[in-house]
This record gives C-alpha cells, sequence and structure tokens, in this order.
C-alpha cells in the first residue's frame, strides 16, 4: 500500500476534522436555542478540579437551595459524558477556569408568567483568579445561564478535562416569548412520575418553560380531587395514579428548574372517565359526553377541582379544554372569576405530545428532537434565527447528540418523527 | 409455593389464591367496571423473574418510610450493599406523602441483610443465592420484620431486588405495603450466565445511556453485559499501547477513554454485573485500519485482518494487555463470526504468505482464531467464540473455549456433547434486534434443548439476548431491550418447572406486563408487551397493563 495510500488517508482524516472543528465556528454556533447576542474569541480554559460558586454581591438569598441544586446539577451533566482524568500539575495555571460567579438581582424566587428570564454570560480568557460571570435579574434567569454554560463545556479526549473554546464569551440572552410550552397528555396513557420528571430535565435542557400537563381526559382520570376522592376511580387502575402530593412534587421539580406548570382540566368535552365515579355528571348512561350542563352538581364539581388544584398549582393560568365539544355553547367563566384565575384563550405556541400513541416506553423519543425546533422558534429573536436550513440541521444534529450524552432518548433528525436510525453511523450523521 | 408436608396452612393458602385466579382475570378484561379497580395490584404480588421457592400469606404489612438498615455477617459491611440499600430506597418509597408521622406505627421498620461472606470477587460462578423474609415481629415469630440471608453480597444484591417488587405503593393510605405476608422465600439462578449484548460500534452509546441498561438489567437479575464494543463501522474505544485504533471512531466525541471503561464495570460491578469485553477478530474488523492501515489486506480489500502479518497479532497482544486492566471478568469474547477470506486469496501478499505456509482460507482462519486464543491465555482469560470456529474446526480449538451460539437451534447439544461449554443465543429467538419475535416465542425458547443428559447440561453456562446496534441507537435501545429481555430472565433464572407450569400464557403475560409496567415506573423505556413488532408505540390509549 505504501506511501501514498498512507498519505491519502491521513489528507482524508485532516479534511475529516476540519469539516467537524468548522461547526464550531460563529454561523455553526452550538448553542441551542440560539442566545440573542453572541460574542466569542479564539482561546481556551480548563474547568479545574475544584469549580466553584461563588455568589458575592448577589442580592439572592437561596434559601430553598434552587441556585445550588442548579449549578450543581449542571457540573453533573458536563462530567457525566466521559471520566475526568486530567493531570492538572501539567496545564497553564493562567488558564484555569476557577469557578463561576453569579450575581442576582431579586431576591425573590417567584415563578409565573412574564418574569424576566434574561441574562449575561461572560466568559473571560485570561487573568488571575479565573471566572465565569453571570448576571440576572431573577434567578430563573440565572438558570437559562447556566444551561448555556453547560453547552459550551467539552470534554477533551488528549486532556481527560473539561475545557471551554473560544473564550472571551460574552452573551446577552433573553426569550422572544413568554410561553414556550410542552403538553404532555397523561390520560391516554399513564405517564409514571419519574418519566415526567425525566421530560422536565429535558425542557430545561432547551428553555422551555411551560409544562402543560393535560392531566384527564376521556379514557382515564388519574389525579386524585379531595373534594370529590371517587373522581379517581376512573383511573386505568389503581396504580396508575397521582397523588395529590405527587402533583405538589412535580409542580415544585418543575419550578426549581424554570418550569411552570399550566393544570388541564378539559370541560365539558373530553370528559367521559369523570362519570366512573359520579356517574351522574353523565348525560345519561348511554351518552356519556360531555359533561351533564343541566345539572348543578357538575359545576360544584368543576369548583371542587378547581379549588383543590389552586392549592397546588401557582400559575396564574388554568386551562379549560373546551375543545371538540359536540353540542351548543356552554358558558362557565362565571363560575370559575372568584377564584382569582384569570382565563385566557391562548394562540398555541407550544408543542403538543398527544398521547394516543405514547406511553413511558416512548415519550422521550416523540419530543425531541422536534421540540427543539419549536423551542428555538420560541427563544431566539426573529432575526437571529437562522435561514439556512443546512446550518439548522448541523446544529440541530448536535444538540440531538448532546441530548443522548446526557441520557435523553432524542431520536434520530432523518425519516418522520421517532424513527428508528436506518443503519449504522455517527450521532451527528443521522 | 414449597409447603413443609406437615404444615397444610401454605397449601391451603395456595388454593384460595388460585381460587382468586379467575376473578382477576375476568376483571382485567373489563375497561371500566368499578369493581376491578379494587383487583388490580391490590391483592396480587408478582415477582420477576420467579423465584424458586416461595410461599406467603394473606396479611397486608405497612412499611416504614424510614426504614432502617442492619447489616451483619463478614460480608455485612460492605459497601456494595449499603449503597444497593440507598438506592433501592429511592425506588421503594417514591411517591411522597404529606401525612402525618407522628403516631403512625409501621409493621415493618428495620431491614436486617446478613452477608457470610467477606469476599466481593464478582466471577461467573459466584453465589447468588439468599432467603427472604418477611414477617411482622410480634411473640410466635422470631423472625423480625424483613430479613435478607445470602452467602455473597450479590445474593443479597439479588435479595434487595426481589424485596423492591414486593413492596407496593398503596393509593388509600398513602404507605407502602407488602402485601400476602409473611413472606418465605428461597432463591437462586437456574444459570451462573444470564446476559445482554451490547452493540457500540454501530451506533455509539454515551455512558449515561451504557448506565440505564444496566442499572435496567440489574431490574431483571441478568448478570452479563457482553459488550461487543468493535466492529467495522467503528472503533471507539481508546487503546494506550496502539493510540491510533480510535481515529476508526465515527468522531472524536463519539468514543470511550479506559477511564470511561472502568467507570463502566464499576458501576456494573456494583449492581453485581459482570463486564465481558469483546475484541471480534479476524472479520467485523475494516475499523481497525483507519488507524493503522497496514491491518488491511489492501486498501481496496479490508476484511478480514491480515493474516500475514506479525504486525497485526502485535496489535492484537496491545489491545488485550490493555484491556486486561480494565476487565477482570475471567472470559473474553474473540468473537471470530462470519469470516470470508476473498481478501485473504486474492490479495497478492498475503496469498503469497498462504503458499508458503501451505494453507487455504479456511486453514489460515483456524490458524488466526488459534493464535488470537493463545494471547488470550497468556493474559489469564478463557475465550470465548461465535460458533461458527465450532462449526468449522472443533477439534482443533482451546478446549477451554465456550462456544457461543447464535446461527439457530440444535448448537449447544452438539459442542456440549464435544465436551464444550455453550452459551444460547439462538437469532431465531434470542436477537432483539429481530423486531418480529414476540415476547412468547423468547419466554418458550430453551438453552437445554435437545440435551438430556444431566452431566451435558451441565456445560450449558447458560444465554444471551443480543441488542445489535445496526436500527438501535440512544434513542431506542431500551424500548427494543424491554420487555422482552426480561422473557430471556425469566427463561435463564427461574426453574423450568415453575415457569412452565399451568397455563402459563395467560399468567407470564399477565406477570409481564406487571414487570413492564414496573420497568416504566422505574423510569425505563420498555415497550407494550402485546404488540406483535417490538419497539412500537401503543396501538392506543389504554391501560400500561393491558397493553
Amino acid at each position: 500500500m505504501g506511501q501514498k495510500g498512507v498519505q491519502s488517508i491521513f489528507l482524508g482524516l485532516l479534511l475529516y476534522v476540519l469539516v467537524i472543528s468548522a461547526a464550531a465556528d460563529v454561523k455553526h454556533l452550538n448553542i441551542w436555542p440560539m442566545p440573542k447576542q453572541v460574542n466569542h474569541g479564539h482561546g481556551s480554559l480548563y474547568l479545574g478540579n475544584d469549580f466553584e460558586l461563588k455568589t458575592d454581591g448577589s442580592k439572592y438569598p437561596d434559601s430553598s437551595g434552587i441556585l445550588k441544586d442548579g449549578f450543581l446539577r449542571i457540573i453533573d451533566v458536563v462530567k457525566a459524558t466521559h471520566v475526568i482524568d486530567a493531570n492538572f500539575s501539567h496545564f497553564n495555571p493562567s488558564r484555569l477556569l476557577k469557578g463561576i460567579h453569579i450575581v442576582i438581582s431579586s431576591p425573590s424566587d417567584e415563578l409565573q408568567h412574564g418574569i424576566d428570564e434574561s441574562y449575561k454570560l461572560n466568559i473571560p480568557a485570561h487573568g488571575t483568579l479565573l471566572y465565569a460571570h453571570i448576571e440576572a435579574q431573577t434567578i430563573y434567569g440565572a438558570l437559562h445561564g447556566l444551561q448555556t454554560f453547560s453547552q459550551v463545556c467539552h470534554f477533551n479526549i488528549t486532556t481527560r478535562a473539561i475545557v471551554v473554546h473560544q473564550v472571551p464569551w460574552t452573551i446577552v440572552d433573553q426569550p422572544r416569548f413568554p410561553y414556550r410550552g410542552l403538553l404532555i397528555d397523561t390520560s391516554r396513557h399513564y405517564q409514571p412520575l419519574l418519566m415526567i420528571k425525566k421530560v422536565i430535565d429535558s425542557m430545561s435542557y432547551a428553555k422551555l418553560n411551560v409544562l402543560h400537563w393535560h392531566i384527564v381526559d376521556s379514557q382515564s382520570f388519574p389525579l386524585e380531587i379531595p373534594s370529590y376522592p371517587k373522581l379517581w376511580d376512573g383511573a386505568y387502575s389503581i396504580s396508575e395514579r397521582y397523588t395529590i402530593e405527587d402533583a405538589a412534587e412535580i409542580v415544585s421539580y418543575a419550578q426549581r428548574r424554570g418550569i411552570n406548570v399550566l393544570a388541564e382540566i378539559d370541560v365539558p368535552g373530553h370528559a367521559l372517565s369523570w362519570g366512573i365515579g359520579y356517574p351522574s355528571l353523565w348525560p345519561s348512561t348511554d351518552c356519556k359526553e360531555p359533561l351533564d350542563v343541566s345539572n348543578e352538581f357538575t359545576f360544584n364539581l368543576i369548583d371542587g377541582i378547581l379549588s383543590d388544584f389552586s392549592k397546588i398549582f401557582k400559575y396564574k393560568f388554568i386551562h379549560l379544554g373546551g375543545d371538540e365539544v359536540n353540542s351548543s355553547k356552554i358558558s362557565i367563566s362565571s363560575n370559575v372569576h372568584f377564584l382569582g384565575c384569570r382565563i385566557v384563550i391562548f394562540i398555541c405556541s407550544y408543542v403538543c405530545m398527544w398521547g394516543e400513541h405514547i406511553d413511558a416506553s416512548d415519550i422521550e423519543q416523540t419530543i425531541w428532537p422536534r421540540a427543539a425546533a419549536a423551542a428555538e422558534r420560541l427563544w431566539t429573536p426573529y432575526n437571529n434565527l437562522p435561514k439556512d436550513p443546512a446550518q439548522v440541521a448541523g446544529r440541530l444534529a448536535h444538540f440531538r447528540c448532546l441530548l443522548n450524552q446526557r441520557g435523553v432518548a432524542a431520536a434520530p433528525l432523518a425519516g418522520p418523527g421517532r424513527a428508528a436510525p436506518e443503519e449504522p453511523g455517527s450521532c451527528h450523521m443521522q | 409455593m414449597n409447603a413443609d408436608a406437615s404444615n397444610p396452612i401454605p397449601t391451603i393458602i395456595f388454593f384460595i389464591y388460585l381460587s382468586f385466579f379467575p376473578l382477576i382475570i375476568a376483571s382485567r378484561n373489563l375497561k371500566h367496571s368499578s369493581n376491578s379497580q379494587l383487583y388490580d395490584d391490590d391483592s396480587i404480588t408478582y415477582i420477576w423473574p420467579l423465584p424458586s421457592e416461595f410461599s406467603f400469606g394473606n396479611q397486608t404489612l405497612a412499611v416504614d418510610p424510614n426504614l432502617s438498615l442492619a447489616v451483619s455477617g463478614h460480608g455485612g459491611g460492605s459497601a456494595i450493599v449499603k449503597e444497593a440499600f440507598e438506592r433501592y430506597k429511592l425506588i421503594i418509597f417514591k411517591h411522597h406523602s404529606k401525612l402525618s408521622k407522628f403516631g403512625v406505627s409501621y409493621d415493618i421498620e428495620k431491614l436486617n441483610v446478613i452477608v457470610h461472606s467477606a469476599n466481593e470477587e464478582l466471577q461467573l460462578g459466584v453465589d447468588e443465592s439468599y432467603s427472604l423474609l418477611v414477617d411482622k415481629r410480634d411473640e410466635h415469630s422470631i423472625i423480625g420484620e424483613i430479613t435478607i440471608e445470602a452467602n455473597s453480597v450479590y445474593g443479597a444484591l439479588r435479595g434487595l431486588e426481589t424485596l423492591s417488587q414486593l413492596c407496593a405503593f398503596d393509593y388509600g393510605t398513602k404507605t407502602v405495603q407488602v402485601y400476602k405476608a409473611p413472606w418465605y422465600i428461597q432463591d437462586k439462578p437456574r444459570f451462573e450466565y444470564r446476559g445482554l449484548l451490547l452493540d457500540t460500534s454501530r451506533h455509539y452509546l454515551p455512558i449515561d445511556i451504557i448506565k440505564q441498561v444496566i442499572e435496567s438489567m440489574s431490574y431483571a437479575k441478568l448478570n452479563v453485559l457482553h459488550w461487543h464494543i468493535i466492529d467495522e463501522e467503528s472503533f471507539p474505544l481508546e487503546v494506550p499501547t496502539y493510540p491510533n485504533l480510535w481515529k476508526g471512531a465515527y468522531t472524536k466525541w463519539e468514543r470511550y477513554t479506559m477511564e470511561d471503561a472502568s467507570e463502566v464495570v464499576n458501576f456494573a460491578k456494583m449492581r453485581g454485573i459482570n463486564v465481558m469485553a469483546e475484541v471480534d477478530v479476524p472479520g467485523h474488523a475494516k475499523s481497525w485500519g483507519v488507524g493503522y492501515p497496514d491491518l488491511w489486506p489492501s486498501p481496496s480489500c479490508k476484511e478480514p485482518l491480515d493474516v500475514s502479518k506479525n504486525f497485526t497479532f502485535n496489535v492484537i497482544s496491545g489491545i488485550l494487555a490493555d484491556m486486561r486492566k480494565v476487565f477482570p471478568f475471567k472470559l473474553f469474547h474473540l468473537g471470530g463470526d462470519e469470516v470470508h477470506t476473498d481478501c485473504w486469496t486474492s490479495t497478492p501478499s498475503v496469498k503469497q504468505w498462504l503458499q508458503d505456509h501451505n494453507m487455504t482460507g479456511n486453514d489460515a482462519y483456524q490458524y488466526f482464531v488459534l493464535r488470537a486464543q493463545k494471547i488470550a491465555a497468556s493474559l489469564k482469560w478463557t475465550p470465548v467464540n461465535w460458533e461458527e470456529t465450532f462449526n468449522t474446526f472443533p477439534t482443533k480449538l482451546n478446549p477451554q473455549t465456550i462456544v457461543h451460539n447464535w446461527l439457530g437451534s440444535g448448537v449447544c447439544p452438539k459442542a456440549v456433547a464435544k465436551g464444550f461449554r455453550c452459551i444460547f443465543s439462538n437469532q431465531g429467538v434470542w436477537y432483539l434486534d429481530h423486531l418480529d419475535v414476540p415476547w412468547s416465542t423468547v419466554y418458550y425458547a430453551d438453552p437445554l434443548e435437545g440435551i438430556t443428559d444431566a452431566s451435558k447440561q451441565k456445560l450449558v453456562l447458560g444465554g444471551e439476548a443480543c441488542m445489535w446496534g445496526e436500527k438501535a441507537d440512544a434513542s431506542n435501545v431500551q424500548q427494543t431491550t424491554w420487555p422482552r429481555a426480561a422473557a430471556v430472565a425469566e427463561r435463564l433464572w427461574s426453574n423450568k418447572e415453575s415457569a412452565s407450569s399451568g397455563n402459563t400464557t395467560l399468567t407470564a403475560l399477565h406477570r409481564l406486563e406487571y414487570f413492564r409496567c414496573l420497568l416504566t415506573r422505574r423510569g425505563v423505556q420498555a415497550a407494550p408487551v402485546t404488540n406483535f413488532y417490538a419497539r412500537r408505540p401503543p396501538t392506543g390509549p389504554g391501560s400500561c397493563y393491558e397493553q
């Protein structure tokens, strides 16, 4: 084979390496979603062993540990891809990133629609005692900043350390829309708690911020309603249920990741399962949908549900469904105003994950990576959205592989949703 | 259900249990009958895989969420036991309850774990037996609360898994209960080798995904991860002695460092799972030449590895020596399947070498395999080879060789007849990438089929489900693997009689559906059981227990 063969292989490899590294320049920025304003350089820093969180000057007390937990989660996710085995004594100390300094202006950790989710992320290139800086109005802006930081960290296969390339970074970012949601349907198929939590985790990677929980529907009623305890007799089975504490746990888990939970109680259609526990809700035994409008009990029950909801779901919106109703108009707004909830007709700015054919076995690969496309459209300013599909494909493939690295079963880009890969190949090419 | 001959109570209880069965089955078929809710999961406990001996009662005991651990025996202080206890506590007590704990007295507050041996070496044939006793402490019982007793820490792990399947969250009282107590379980595996193959060459699997797979294996008591690391498409593993080899990886990110491999081995060990590495030679090795083109017979003919060069065997030596530091399992898989010798007989330099050594293509295949086996043996490894090596030159193989059947049925009988040990992976039934093999076909296959002599049966080490990666990657490997791998797991763990007796199709199906739902509750993306094709979505809305 000889010299020529070796040379051509070498050149081929070099070209391959160049093509891959080209993926890291400005137009092909591997941050998802694309931030509002990004500038970077050409240097590199490495993360030290005792990478730390500093909060000097921050007004946010972190009494519930949201910031600390968020920081630890980011470090875990960045370190999980490979075992760190660097010999730190060999590294140039002026290239050591010691930690991240986060300054938050507001002491409040109230999560609501329209809060300030902006942040600034600065990573210097040189100096002594190097720290990355995040400045944000609220803790939730800071969490977004940490997420972006995690996406510029990479494991370096030669040095076996985590490095940040292309420093210095100057990122100023904020979302285009305040409502960036994902709907999950736990009525057509029960989704175990662990699965919902995994979905919430993966939402935070793409900066989605509303989990629209379509809890009940015709097929099953899985949620405990203390005021009307027979309602969850409509669950598929005794164990395919959520207790009220389970629901509170979901809300808390989501809140600690900056995600609101929009609960939906779809009325008057899509409510067949309600009558399992309370048959008087059905117009008749052979005509079980929509809920019986002539019965005062129906509205007492809805009041009871909404009242129980108000103790668990803190988001100021609640979704009342109202779709696919096979009969004349129904006015229920007058019945619920007193609870102080605002009922707004939304233009759907989110991704809907209807559950007829989705259960715990395929929810992740049905959501991802397609929901990421929506996530960027909802976060990134219109003018920054890449116009060239080829550019997007490369970046989205990279984000999909990042999701896989983080243990999220995101499907290949090629083919229809949740398709299996057609053949062997690199993650970045499928 | 093993009853002491003099004690009729377990038998009576067994008959009561049996008489409930038709009611339970009938109720499962009702979509929305209010009474059916009472039967679902309320009075039936399913354990997968089925233990070898067990008896139960009709009490319901509440378990304290602050369950404490007391250890004893020479191996009781093991970190493996402590870590497992913490892991299982998170699994068992998944639901939060705001109910006041003051004044609530639980029936079970303590878990005793007795491990007799301090030896934590994990190898084939380690003692995985255990006994598990669950009883309320009262004046009549000397047993105490929950006791798991085992000879090794790995038996204790198996006992913890069984215990976690006895516990269920009761939505009425919002506490964790054990139904049908007291439980007396004595359990041990039927086969010592119960494996799952993962292919990280056709698609790179991130470490996190490999760990998820290992964790899910422990739920079904599988105990060998056969890591098919390298193949023709990509070479993702670091080999320090030959650092260019992993240039054959798909990209620089789709690689495993030596430390990553150690991490996987350690993660598995903490769950009592061995990792058997495979370096498939001389076929399935095209990717090796990306870093070292000399390994190819020629640039236009890249498989199998060039048999005529000493360099080829130096590289194999280097790989195995590096891997010896990472993989302590005594078995090492050397592949040897699907070898097409055309590139040897047609490439001039290799053709010349064959002539000089008076070898046909087939002779060279034999020479290659045997030479690789010698390298493994010098590193104190027992070689495992795919069945073609046995089929082609049975009398020349290293007699320690373990024959890995895959091409079809009838191979293990021939191998054990000649004194070889065998692993069963008949592709017609246990290849998970064959999507059209339903759970029942998987479940009813048996590694001992065709072998009647008891002394020969002992030579069948066990079997393995194979999750080939041509069309499986991080996005779908778990729902292709599960729930069918569970069918394999029970076939390999449970006694043939108890797993096959009675109207098993109905019993096994319900138990497998229950186990599949358990897997999903633990975050494992197990596909619906009753779909004909694997890894398909559910056909429509419905309960997990009916899909």
